[in-house]
């Protein structure tokens, strides 16, 4: 159980419902064993004008104790509805926290559906293992060895007959599980084979239709179907025996109590009603194996769903220890931005072989107010550079500086408050258009400077339109266009006070005419607000205009200077320029 | 009677489980010979089923009551008759051994039925899928229709074989249980029926009672996971605009109004079981203690009530888990037929089916047709709804070997030129005539062969590099291939991959955009059309990528009819002829 150490941390505030839930449910088993021996004891006396009071008596402590055990019942229920809540809203919220510490890399090393699923579903499959482990396992051993030992005290070789029974019924019964639930795996596959050939045949139609493939893809429809078909029918074998096996022996046990039975009354140990009362155990029992079974498979799924739980509370957030020595500062105290020889890798492990580089041996410098343009083809490295400036991941070779200090000197909060990003695929979200634009500020700006900043995005005629900075944004900003999506996250950059900001190819989805006023704005902007810009474009027009020019090409810097001097020198550069001479309409 | 309190149970039921389910309240007779509809391959599966189930519940039946004469007849102790029990005993044993052989007829027939029922509904979808228009897949979301084949599938045929487990048995049982009940005595009949309908009662008001709590619950976990999906979506804003904590502490405030709200709603759910055990043992001390008071009855004969009442109490425990499943199966039996039930593509003129001429006019391709390629539009007309036309009484003449492009904003209507070519839509009105003939008297496959056409998304399967290249001619030799990735400007890269035309994309390696579209364009080089349609190939790619794939373009257009469709100028650079088309509203 230490596998699950930071797991079972959040269980322990609940360790009263755990005890009391347990405790409850134990004592209504205990009221239910002796129901059948009070049972038996009506049947034996028989009716009679002498009796009459002892069956009334009996039969009203009987429902007496049933009332107790449900009140009991319903206290256990409660202590579990408390503790799978609980549990499930303390995993919930470290589990948020965790991953939120956690660095961008990490992140993805994970990957975001593992830790979406880890977050909903899993911390809901824990839960109802909580919730059961509660209510039932406790009650379910209690029946049955209680059953038992009633038994033995009653007739020890009767005993017998519900043990071996009961130790039959439980071994079938975890034998059948154990195989189906092995071969459902195999079925589940066979499952997400059949939605993969369904989705890549709906996705592809018009290849599909093109190519006259039609058949090809029903054929593999059709093959998956029938083998999942085959599979679910291969597993019915084993599944089919569970229901007939396990009444079968229920029934066996009770002809046996019977059998056997009629041998104890002739010595007269027995009476007929005490019958009863053994074959009423063996019913409680058999329910309660049962019962187990089920709980096997759900446990099963939550220790699956534990483990993944327990591994993403068990990641340690990523950090290096702040950097000191000579490298920790620059004293060229003129450049706010200063790459020296920076490499870097996605892959971690191959940080030594080159081919693997994501950026090799990048070097610059840029002054405050300056603007800095970067260009490539896709896949050059252009995302990796603002990634790096962010800190988001970690540099493998070099050192970045801002403001004369190494990034990896500063801590994180001082950092990202000094820049102001505008990633490629922009997230907006759920609420106002002024939340989302307000997004890295501490204190609101005032109305004029808000608006201000959004005409100089381009954004603010469309804002009025959706009715003004109030209005709604849906979740990932779904009623808006893609070149709104853009115009208002580069509007979010804008209304931070951070003196650089970073804009990643952020007008792809404008037409011509928005962008080019989004240009001179931006720089009318910068130069009133000192403000410095790295601006990464595939666009030669939207860069021509920056201080300095970086080209990138296969993560190597292959060319850096002015637009002029690129166009002569670099062979690269002017390969683009001549690829976009004529220009685009949208 | 109790066939009456039974269904009335239901009746209570129903209408919750269907809320659960889509609304779907009542079973007609119409969706149960739609199901027949899937089953009539398992017929012989379906009467072992069907009489199977009879004989096990008939045994269910038979056996307490013979178990219970046999407690009453074996004697009283000092002489009990041992030969008689021992005799009893066997042929109950036998009894019970034959209902378990009926038993398991029963559950592995069902699963047989229940695994072809959902095989027969994805074949007849899977068909169906062929023989839809485009027009269906461009109106309806794709994981739409993936739910259909993998959930509703998946749903009739659990709720076919919980119908099927428990159905037949369980009716043989509670109409034998009652008549032999009766028989014994119908006054503890009339104590035990009564307590049936209150054990349904409670389970279903309790259940009813918790549907609202649930929706609540349900609601918020809905809305924490749209937090956290928004929290990862946005992760990194999150960390670049230091607003970690504005998105925890509102995660916070609903994660303990979800908590709060749970612990209501798991308590309630948990209700149902312990009540329901309450009145079973209240029954338990009613069988005994009144079964003694006025019915006289025998230790044996309470063994048999005691018995009887199992087979009552069972069926009522499971009672709302199966009616759930059986509504939900029938509520996706309907969203099946709905699909079913949809008008086809119009059949090819002159041709049977369109598929095997499909396969056969894969091998003519290699034949070099003499065909020339010219294409008229004829006074097309065509709009996607009957209220907004995008071509209105449209003409176009493209001589042979010429380079048509078409240029506009986006919504022109630029990409219904290819739907209409293609016949991935008809005309309302007018006609379009390839080399002189009508494309309506076409058979589609045909008329597809003659183009090659490359789109905006690139759609390469998850199989190798040489599997999707021949992806339109599985039978093409190895130096055709690369033949075709050669003229396609794709072999060079290819070859650099660590299995070259053995690599699969997507699993092993991610391709770039711009390489991705190159392979499209060998895939269609080497079908070696007519006609050439490129539809906004280019427009996901950088302009140094766009400029390679524009020339393997060429390569490929050059003495074929070509059509270009795109927004940048810079892709049409050198065509014959330019075709502005404007915004319609």
């Amino acid at each position: 159980m230490k596998k699950y150490k930071q797991l079972f941390k959040e269980f322990r505030p609940y360790r009263l419902e755990f005890i009391v839930g347990p405790a409850a449910k134990l004592f209504e088993a205990i009221l239910e064993l002796f129901l059948p021996i009070l049972m038996g004891k009506i049947v034996d006396t028989g009716f009679s004008s002498d009796s009459r009071g002892f069956i009334v008596r009996t039969a009203l402590l009987m429902l007496g104790m049933a009332a107790l055990g449900l009140a009991a019942a319903a206290v256990c229920q409660y202590c579990a509805a408390r503790a799978c809540s609980g549990v499930g809203a303390r995993l919930r919220d470290r589990l948020l926290t965790k991953v939120n510490s956690l660095s961008v890399a990490q992140q993805e090393k994970c990957g975001v559906s593992f830790l979406n699923v880890a977050m909903t579903s899993d911390v809901n499959q824990v839960c109802t293992g909580v919730s059961m482990f509660i209510r039932l396992v406790f009650r379910a051993p209690f029946i049955t060895v209680g059953g038992i030992v009633m038994a033995i005290l009653l007739d020890a070789p009767m005993s017998v007959v519900i043990a071996v029974g009961s130790a039959m019924f439980l071994i079938t019964l975890l034998a059948i599980i154990r195989v189906t639930f092995l071969r459902f795996k195999v079925v589940q596959q066979k499952l997400d084979r059949i939605s993969s050939v369904v989705n890549e045949r709906l996705s592809g139609i018009r290849v599909v239709r093109a190519f006259s493939r039609e058949k090809y893809h029903q054929d593999l429809t059709d093959e998956a179907s029938s083998d999942y078909a085959q599979e679910n029918i291969s597993v019915a074998r084993y599944s089919a025996l569970l229901r007939p096996i396990t009444i079968l022996i229920m029934n066996a046990s009770v002809v046996f109590v019977l059998w056997v039975g009629g041998y104890r009354i002739q010595a007269g140990v027995l009476t007929t009603g005490m019958l009863l009362t053994f074959t009423n155990y063996i019913f409680s029992i058999f329910d309660e194996l049962n019962k187990l079974g089920n709980l096997v498979v759900i446990f099963s799924r939550s220790f699956v769903s534990a483990e993944r739980i327990e591994g993403v509370l068990e990641l340690e957030p990523e950090r290096r220890d702040p950097e000191t020595g000579d490298e920790a500062e620059d004293h060229d105290d003129k450049a706010i931005v200063k790459w020296k020889n920076v490499s870097f890798s996605y892959l971690t492990g191959k940080e030594d072989s080159e081919e693997y580089y994501a950026l090799k041996d990048v070097s610059f410098e840029l002054r405050k107010g300056e603007k800095l343009g970067i260009i490539g083809t896709t896949g050059s490295g252009k995302s990796t550079v603002l990634a790096l400036m962010m800190r988001l991941y970690e540099i493998d070779k070099g050192h970045i500086y801002i403001g004369g200090k190494s990034i990896a000197a500063i801590d994180d909060q001082t950092l990202r408050e000094k820049m102001a990003p505008v990633f490629q695929t922009t997230a907006l979200f759920e609420g106002t258009i002024r939340e989302n634009l307000n997004l890295g500020r501490k204190t609101p700006l005032s109305d004029e400077e808000f608006k201000t900043r959004c005409e100089v995005a381009q954004a603010w005629d469309f804002i009025c339109e959706k009715g003004g900075p109030d209005a709604r944004v849906e979740p990932k900003g779904k009623n808006f266009s893609g070149g709104q999506r853009q115009r208002l996250s580069i509007a979010r950059a804008l209304c931070t006070d951070s003196e650089i900001l970073l804009l990643d190819d952020c007008t792809a989805a404008l037409d011509k005419d928005t962008s080019a006023r989004f240009s001179a704005a931006l720089s009318e902007h910068a130069k009133t607000h000192q403000r410095t810009v790295v601006e990464i474009s595939s666009k030669i027009n939207e860069i021509a205009d920056s201080d300095w020019i970086i080209v990138l090409d296969n993560g190597s810097v292959v060319g850096q200077g002015k637009h002029d001097a690129l166009l002569k020198e670099c062979e690269a550069y002017s390969r683009i320029a001549a690829s976009q001479e004529m220009g685009g309409v949208e | 009677m109790a066939k009456e309190s039974m269904l009335s149970g239901m009746g209570n039921l129903s209408p919750d489980a269907a809320k659960m389910s889509d609304g779907k309240s009542r079973i007609s007779m119409k969706d149960l010979t739609a199901l027949l509809r899937f089953t009539g391959t398992s017929k012989i599966s379906l009467i072992l089923l069907i009489l199977a189930a009879v004989f096990s519940g008939a045994l269910q039946v038979v056996a307490p009551a013979f178990l219970g004469t046999t407690i009453d007849n074996m004697g009283e102790a000092g002489n009990v008759d041992l030969k008689y029990l021992g005799t009893r005993a066997s042929i109950l044993l036998g009894m019970y051994l034959l209902a378990a052989i009926f038993t398991w007829v029963v559950s592995y027939f069902a699963n047989v039925v229940a695994a072809k029922t959902a095989l027969e509904v994805r074949n007849a979808l899977s068909k169906k899928l062929t023989r839809l228009p485009v027009s269906f897949y461009d109106t309806h979301a794709q994981g739409d229709t993936a739910t259909h084949f993998i959930n509703d599938a998946d749903a009739i045929s659990e709720g076919m074989l919980q119908g099927l487990l428990n159905l037949f048995t369980v009716l043989v049982t509670i109409l034998g249980t009652v008549g032999f009940m009766v028989f014994i005595s119908w006054k503890m009949t009339l104590i035990i029926l009564p307590m049936a309908v209150l054990m349904i009662w409670s389970a279903t008001t309790i259940a009813k009672k918790t549907t609202k709590y649930f929706k609540k619950q349900q609601n918020l976990v809905g809305s924490i996971s749209g937090d956290v999906e928004e929290n990862l979506y946005g992760r990194k804003e999150i960390k670049a605009f230091g607003c970690e904590e504005k998105f925890l502490s509102s995660f916070r405030e609903k994660n303990r109004e979800l908590e709060a709200s749970s612990v209501t709603a798991q308590f309630a759910s948990s209700l149902p079981n312990p009540v329901t055990r309450f009145v079973d043992s209240t029954t338990y001390v009613l069988i005994g203690a009144l079964g003694v008071w006025f019915g006289g009855l025998t230790a044996g004969n309470i063994t048999t009530f005691i018995l009887y009442w199992k087979n009552f109490s069972k069926p009522i425990n499971d009672l709302t888990n199966i009616t759930t499943q059986i509504m939900a199966a029938f509520a996706s039996l309907s969203r099946v037929f709905k699909i079913l039930d949809l008008p086809e593509e119009t059949p090819d003129a002159g041709s049977e089916a369109e598929t095997a001429s499909g396969e056969k006019s894969a091998n003519e391709m290699n034949e070099k047709k003499s065909s020339e390629g010219e294409v008229l539009f004829e006074h097309v007309t065509f709009g996607y709804t009957s209220d907004k036309k995008i071509f209105d009484d449209f003409s176009l003449s493209v001589e042979p070997g010429q380079k048509v492009a078409i240029i506009g904003p986006t919504g022109c209507g630029k990409t219904t030129l290819m739907n209409l070519l293609m016949r991935f839509y008809e005309p309302d009105s007018g006609r379009i005539l390839i080399d002189g003939k009508d494309i309506k008297d076409m058979p589609r496959s045909e008329l597809r062969r003659r183009f090659g056409m490359v789109l905006q998304e690139t759609w390469l399967l998850e199989r190798s590099i040489r599997d999707n290249i021949a992806y339109g001619r599985p039978e093409a030799t190895d130096e055709e291939v690369i033949a075709a990735a050669r003229a396609a400007r794709a072999h060079g890269f290819i070859k650099r991959l660590p299995d070259g035309y053995d690599t699969i994309p997507g699993k092993e390696i991610s391709l770039s955009e711009g390489q991705k579209q190159l392979l499209c364009i060998a895939r269609v080089l080497l079908m070696d059309p007519d006609l050439l349609i490129l539809d906004e190939a280019t427009s996901a790619v950088d302009t140094l990528t766009e400029k390679r794939i524009v020339e393997a373009f060429d390569n490929m257009t050059s003495g074929r009819t070509g059509f270009i469709i795109a927004h940048r100028l810079s892709t049409i650079a050198g065509a014959d002829q330019v075709i502005s088309l404007g915004k319609k509203k």
